[in-house]
């Protein structure tokens, strides 16, 4: 079993911590997990992606090369990179508070409202990323949610705890979408 | 403590593997993509008694190197592209003054300051050396966080042994790459090696002693390097390095290092699927380069492929290994968005070649 992810926010909207989530939940179930981000010269709302492939067995090709199974886009501008990036069959959720769906053949799209459902789950807009996860999760099936619970609570749990509860909602409205 | 499973980006693994494996003294300037490496180990080092120092220039910091070295003790650096330029003259005279250090490339695209984006674009330097004289580097290309792991020990045993500095070599990707690496229990193994014949810790016990290169007289020169070159032979006879995988029977064999050898390994298993003869050789170090690996090539064989992120360097010495026997072609790319070869690219390749 081999699982290839994309998923492109603007810089602050969290994708690079809806990988860094996927990839502990999936090693807390005894899987491999590679992730790569782009780096550069960055600036707070530049565009940020961050690739992962979790696997049951060593990972040798860590590209992602057009054949992502799952896509998650934050925002506008990083819509077409996650579009480039899915393979055939692929499923890509995207935040339809935001984004206007291109059709695309073989690819399976979910709008999911994540900027107004974290605003009415956690109170803020910022728990976007949650929702975002929380959709693909339910939808896919491609993490149990409970491991991502867990090592939401771990992570986060300690650093800001003020925030867990926030943070917890948005993923669980994800969840429900 | 036993062993450890951390989730980590390949540079933190470098920092981590090294500091549990000896090192005490890292010196380094920040550089994107090596600056993680010098980040990771200002936080661990303390806990070991040991401390990241951070000078005012790649320059400082390779001299700084080589004074820590003349101590006996085990110092590393973490750099880049040209920062590693800059430290080329440090690096010619540690291995004239035969001190033993550990460095970490994380190649980033060239010439001048180039691109910050990884690649393979430093294999002439490393193998090569950008400083003057008859001098040699011991170049280790780990392809992921847990062959750099594996090759740590490996890398303080070589470094003491033949009092010669060893360079880790990993394309910037690769580097700033994020996955698990298991380590074993932390071992000074820098501990297990009697430095006190030559170390520089005063002359209250033994007379004074010159560690570094003066070369007093002409012969004094020609001796030095006499001296160099039977150790040289001696690690090239030694100390080669190499993975490979299905070549026994091949068509074609891939050959590459770092992030292009573990992707070889992929190519292979999906092109042997398809009832393809295919092999590949991953060098591990590129100096001594693995010739062992092409002494023996099977009957089979009708073509190397060599696979680099840059306009080929390593072909060089492959070529010289396979001395044509067979064609050698090559396939490299380096800078752009995606800096190196996809596995589809290389699939295509392989299999023009193979008709």
């Amino acid at each position: 079993m081999q699982f290839k992810c994309v998923f492109s926010g603007s810089g602050g909207q969290g994708s690079a911590l809806i990988a860094k989530l996927v990839c502990q939940a999936g090693i807390a179930d005894n899987l491999k997990v590679l992730m790569t981000q782009t780096y550069g010269i960055e600036q707070r709302g530049g565009d940020s992606t961050a690739f992962v492939i979790i696997s049951d067995a060593p990972i040798g090709n860590p590209l992602v090369e057009g054949d992502a199974n799952l896509g998650i886009a934050l925002s506008p501008s990083t819509y077409d990179l996650c579009l480039a990036n899915m393979g055939p069959g692929g499923r890509l959720f995207y935040n339809s508070s935001l984004i206007t769906e291109k059709p695309v053949p073989d690819l399976e799209q979910t709008a999911v409202a994540a900027s107004d459902l974290a605003i009415s789950a956690g109170g803020s807009p910022r728990g976007l990323n949650l929702v975002m996860l929380g959709a693909a999760v339910a939808g896919t099936g491609f993490l149990k949610k409970e491991t991502v619970e867990k090592v939401l609570t771990d992570s986060l749990g300690h650093k800001k705890p003020e925030l867990l509860e926030s943070n917890l909602a948005s993923f669980k409205a994800g969840l429900a979408v | 403590m036993s062993s450890e499973t951390l989730f980590l980006k390949n540079a933190e693994t470098f920092a981590e593997s090294m500091v549990r494996c000896g090192v005490r003294y890292h010196f380094a300037y920040p550089i994107t993509p090596a600056t993680d490496v010098m980040k990771h180990a200002a936080v661990i080092l303390p806990k070991y008694g040991g401390r990241m120092i951070q000078m005012e220039s790649e320059l400082a910091v390779s001299n700084a190197l080589s004074g820590c070295a003349c101590t006996g003790k085990l110092g590393a650096t973490s750099s880049s592209g040209p920062g590693m330029s800059l430290m080329q003259e440090a690096i010619s005279f540690m291995c004239a003054a035969e001190l033993p250090a550990i460095m970490f490339d994380s190649m980033r695209v060239g010439p001048g300051d180039g691109d910050i984006i990884g690649a393979q674009s430093t294999y002439f330097q490393a193998t090569r050396g950008g400083g003057h004289g008859d001098y040699r580097t011991i170049v280790l290309a780990p392809y992921s966080g847990q062959s750099i792991v594996d090759l740590m020990p490996e890398a303080v045993r070589l470094t003491y042994q033949y009092r010669n500095p060893v360079l880790f070599v990993l394309d910037g990707v690769t580097s700033q790459m994020t996955e698990t690496a298991t380590f074993p229990e932390p071992h000074d193994y820098s501990a297990d090696f009697d430095t006190s014949g030559w170390r520089y810790t005063g002359t209250k016990d033994h007379p004074k002693r010159f560690v570094v290169t003066g070369s007093y007289s002409h012969n004094q020169g020609y001796e030095m390097n006499e001296r160099l070159r039977a150790k040289y032979e001696k690690i090239k006879e030694n100390e080669q390095r190499w993975e490979s995988a299905q070549v026994e029977d091949a068509e074609l064999i891939v050959v590459a290092f770092g992030i292009h050898g573990r992707m070889a390994t992929e190519l292979v298993s999906r092109l042997r699927a398809e009832g393809r003869k295919v092999g590949a050789i991953n060098p591990i170090t590129l100096w001594p380069y693995p010739d062992k690996a092409f002494e023996q090539l099977p009957q089979s064989l009708k073509n190397i492929l060599v696979v680099e992120m840059n306009h080929g360097q390593m072909l060089d010495d492959v070529r010289l290994a396979v001395n044509g026997r067979v064609p050698v072609h090559f396939l490299g790319k380096t800078g752009g968005d995606t800096p190196l070869c996809t596995l589809r690219e290389m699939e295509t390749k392989a299999l023009e070649i193979l008709g």
